[in-house]
């Protein structure tokens, strides 16, 4: 679902789990990466993406948020 | 068995919810001299519609659009809808100073020293480099994704109560109807707040279109948007005069895809055969107009049932230097990761065309408010949600107000209130210990406001008899809902709670629209297509006797005798 963490990048530091206006990261522990408990309710906000000092989230549009678009010919 | 620990806190002046709005209100509260606590269901450094920054700022600047424009400022808002006179020149006489507040504070509205008026406005229309006497349009184009920090700054640097996780859930009154306090919970530890306050100020915003009804195409991006008119339901349960719940706004965005900067695109929206769609049928993209026809959701509605489907925003052509520019503005309206998807799938605006709808009807019940955003009930204020300037506005208003009007307020007593206390409690510790498939979850729930929502009370497809069947379908969804719904924690708790509010909200809408007997704005149905100009009024319900009750309101008009 929409927020995927780089674990590697991760430096736990939870202002993703601090910020996010839905609790998308709710329960996640402090000292490790955080889970995505409720990834179906992500709307895009984009809080976490900005917080992150170390752009270590992606937000990945899932399989029904694909953009629709027309190449040209 | 889960039961709630209560928390009891006091203040003077309590904001329920963050963003442009509240922020600004628990500011202005506090350079009042109130102690203030604002109390957000998410986190205040990245709430309301401001999350990411905002695109566009409305505002009057006297300088720049001279002495004479304020009238057309004026005349604009009024005409696009019902709103008292009296409001309408708040938000045009106080946009400034909110504007100057904010460069202060560090926020960046100016664009290489100017303010850059681009965006929503109409050829023959000018000011990109905001020159006075030569800017009429009425949006500064800016952008900052750090403008809802930066506010957040300015609350905390005065000491204000920051409470984040907490959803706020009903209002106390004293015997005499005054407003003495709120009661609400915490969306993560099983704690129920009593706050004493002597005065409240709702900011909760709109109620978002994606909570009433699904999204068009079978599964809306999330479940779960914020905005579930969490303070409209408080307001009327204590009594307060709401309006507007039968009108709408219908917002486009792209298909599928986030849904924000429709004003920031420079291209043209077509349709299939390559033709633009509405007024003002724009030949080429303007990267200082934008296109307007991205307000018109009826002309999209218009060319799908002609046949002529589906709509591009076509921004073919345009020159590297404007696509930097429409990037910039993308920035600041939570479209990175929109644009990094078209990047890493290698999509550029050059050769590809993007699939423009029309989202989810927002509704736009507010609360009836005076010039001092002051409600039908003593020490209750409310900040009307209509982008972040006029929330602004409200906010350093109703702030003051508040605060001004707490001066000369005992210190409120909600120890009186121990009977409601112990009964919310006993109802919220209820769903909580509800276990088993007996019982429902709260997407249920979601989902059963959306058919009702959908099936009966779409615009423009409603009747009376459409609206009625709705209307009776969902008075047996809450009796129900109230009955079997659990949450095996606070957070799904706090999401029971939304959905009952939202059935509240459903219940107004449909009696609403169907009182309104006619066809006006977003406001359409079958069975009255035509406007009345004998209902040029507001519609406003308050609660009587437990039940809604209707009557009208004629809007406070301008004074055109009167010296400004």
């Amino acid at each position: 679902m929409p927020p995927v963490i780089n674990n590697d990048k991760c430096i736990k530091c939870g202002n993703c789990v601090d910020v996010c206006p839905v609790d998308v990261y709710f329960d996640s522990d402090p000292d490790e990466t955080p889970v995505v408990t409720y990834g179906e309710d992500c709307y895009f906000c984009a809080s976490c993406f900005l917080e992150c000092p170390t752009e270590a989230i992606f937000l990945r549009f899932p399989l029904y948020g694909q953009p629709s678009y027309l190449p040209d010919l | 068995m889960q039961s709630l620990l209560i928390e009891k806190l006091k203040t003077d002046v309590l904001v329920i919810g963050a963003g442009a709005g509240g922020m600004m209100a628990a500011i202005s509260a506090a350079d009042h001299g109130a102690d203030v606590m604002l109390c957000e269901k998410g986190n205040a450094r990245r709430s309301g519609g401001i999350t990411a920054g905002n695109d566009h700022f409305f505002c009057y600047i006297p300088e720049i659009h001279g002495k004479g424009a304020r009238e057309s400022f004026i005349h604009s808002i009024i005409t696009d809808s019902l709103i008292d006179a009296d409001i309408a020149c708040k938000y045009i006489d106080l946009s400034y100073d909110v504007l100057r507040k904010w460069e202060s504070w560090g926020i960046t509205l100016k664009t290489d020293g100017h303010y850059e008026f681009t965006g929503h406005g109409w050829p023959g229309s000018s000011g990109k480099m905001g020159e006075p006497g030569k800017t009429d349009r009425e949006y500064i184009h800016f952008s900052d994704a750090e403008l809802c920090p930066k506010l957040e700054r300015q609350v905390r640097q005065r000491g204000v109560s920051v409470m984040n996780r907490i959803m706020m859930t009903r209002l106390l009154k004293n015997p005499d109807g005054a407003i003495i306090g709120a009661i609400g919970i915490s969306t993560r530890e099983p704690i129920l707040f009593v706050i004493g306050a002597k005065s409240v100020v709702l900011n909760t915003g709109a109620v978002s279109g994606t909570r009433l009804y699904p999204s068009t195409y079978l599964k809306s991006y999330s479940m779960a948007e914020p905005g579930t008119g969490d303070g409209d339901v408080m307001a009327f349960k204590a009594g307060a005069a709401l309006q507007n719940a039968e009108f709408c706004y219908r917002q486009t965005g792209l298909r599928f895809g986030p849904w924000a900067g429709r004003g920031t695109w420079v291209g043209v929206l077509r349709d299939a055969d390559g033709k633009p769609i509405a007024p003002p049928y724009l030949s080429a993209p303007d990267p200082e107009i934008g296109d307007p026809a991205v307000e018109n959701p009826d002309a999209i509605d218009h060319v799908w049932t002609a046949g002529k489907g589906p709509v591009w925003m076509d921004a073919r052509g345009i020159s590297r230097e404007n696509e930097k520019y429409m990037r910039w503005g993308f920035e600041s309206e939570a479209l990175q990761p929109f644009l990094n998807w078209i990047d890493s799938e290698n999509i550029d605006f050059g050769t590809n065309r993007f699939e423009f709808t029309v989202f989810q009807p927002r509704t736009n019940i507010q609360m009836r408010i005076d010039a001092n955003f002051q409600t039908s009930v003593t020490g209750l204020y409310a900040i009307l949600r209509s982008g972040i300037s006029r929330s602004a506005v409200g906010g350093l208003v109703s702030g003051k107000a508040a605060a001004l009007y707490s001066q000369d307020i005992e210190s409120p007593a909600t120890d009186d209130f121990q009977a409601t206390i112990q009964e919310t409690k006993q109802s919220y510790e209820d769903m909580l210990n509800r276990k088993g498939e007996r019982y429902a979850e709260w997407r249920e729930a979601q989902w059963a406001i959306w058919q009702i929502m959908h099936c009966y009370a779409l615009p423009p497809k409603r009747t009376e008899n459409s609206l009625m069947a709705g209307y009776n379908q969902l008075l047996r969804l809450r009796d129900r809902s109230h009955k079997i719904l659990k949450a095996r924690n606070q957070h799904e708790l706090y999401h029971c709670l939304e959905v009952l509010n939202l059935m509240d909200i459903s219940e107004l809408v449909l009696l609403a629209v169907n009182e309104r007997k006619e066809s006006r704005s977003q406001a359409r149905r079958l069975d009255y297509p035509f406007t009345n100009p004998m209902l040029d009024k507001f519609l406003v319900v308050m609660k009587k006797q437990g039940k809604p009750v209707f009557s009208w309101e004629s809007p406070k008009r301008l004074d055109l005798s009167a010296n400004e």
